[in-house]
């Protein structure tokens, strides 16, 4: 195992612990029995009807890097597990928030906390509609979500 | 950690030993102490519950890249060590901790500072991370939130 690799083999094994203790309301570890890919789902406790009653499911990859470097996260679709609708979630589930991406990312950061970060950024949202552009950059797009070029423009949702 | 208790060699023997066992308490046993080891533990003077923000573990344990504490993993804590001053291109003076007053271990913080996205910032606060200066410090008398001797 890469020296890295064993750095963020150990973070993650001390987030699994703390997570064993409990999560905060409307987060539920799914899958974490290993170091590379976690499944999370959250729900929107206030009563948001964008949200209301829905649960969405989460794809945490950790590189060898992490938590140096940010983890990829996305919204994966399931049955029962839709795209939250957010002007900036594209159906896909890739999301564009800017504490996921380098520049705002901070190693202080850990799974719980991007997870209430979602859970914040749907509660606050109002807005019916996908990013604009969803439907070419879902049909287009190839890269991997921390290969896309985020333009962060908007500080209110 | 050494954790050997202080040796006391009886000058007299066993046999006062024994004697010792069987006396009254108006008798007097004489001991001279003729080698003795003193022993020492020390910690990071900072607040217990506090872990290295990055790694998540205590500043008490080593980083993730350690495996022993203390001068086997010298690196891995602000202060004490003059490595910084010998080995830092980055500051020209032995360092303790973050002038914001954030503590993490040195690994995990260098770790964090060599990346262009860090923008040179410190991870909780994002101020700029500067080193607390340990000797101007000491010279001045001033002392960092949560760091005044290391």
């Amino acid at each position: 195992m890469a020296p890295g690799a064993q750095f963020a083999a150990k973070r993650l094994g001390k987030e699994l612990t703390k997570i064993s203790k409990g999560l905060p309301a409307g987060i539920v570890l799914v899958q974490g029995d290993n170091f590379e890919e976690w499944l999370l789902d959250i729900q929107v406790l206030d009563s948001n009807p964008l949200y209301m009653g829905q649960t969405y499911r989460l794809k945490f990859k950790f590189g060898s890097s992490y938590p140096i470097e940010p983890p990829e996260v996305v919204f994966v679709k399931l049955p029962d597990r839709p795209i939250p609708i957010h002007p900036h979630i594209y159906s896909n589930g890739i999301i564009c928030l800017d504490l996921l991406g380098q520049q705002g990312w901070s190693p202080v950061q850990n799974v719980e906390s991007v997870c209430m970060s979602l859970q914040s950024m749907l509660t606050g949202n109002t807005k019916n509609e996908r990013p604009p552009g969803d439907e070419e950059f879902v049909r287009g797009n190839r890269l991997r979500p921390k290969d896309i070029d985020f333009y962060y423009h908007d500080n209110n949702v | 950690m050494i954790t050997r208790c202080p040796t006391i060699n009886f000058a007299s023997g066993d046999r006062s030993l024994q004697q010792h066992s069987t006396s009254t308490a108006t008798d007097t046993m004489k001991v001279k102490i003729k080698k003795w080891n003193a022993v020492a533990t020390w910690r990071w003077d900072i607040p217990e519950d506090d872990v290295c923000g990055i790694c998540q573990v205590h500043f008490d344990g080593t980083c993730p890249a350690c495996k022993y504490p203390g001068d086997d993993c010298s690196l891995c804590k602000f202060g004490i060590l003059d490595w910084w001053l010998w080995t830092s291109r980055i500051a020209d003076s032995s360092t303790v901790s973050g002038k914001c007053g954030h503590n993490f271990h040195m690994h995990c913080i260098l770790e964090w500072i060599k990346q262009d996205s860090a923008k040179g910032q410190c991870p909780m606060c994002r101020q700029k991370f500067e080193w607390v200066d340990q000797q101007n410090e000491d010279a001045e008398g001033q002392s960092a939130p949560d760091q005044d001797s290391a």
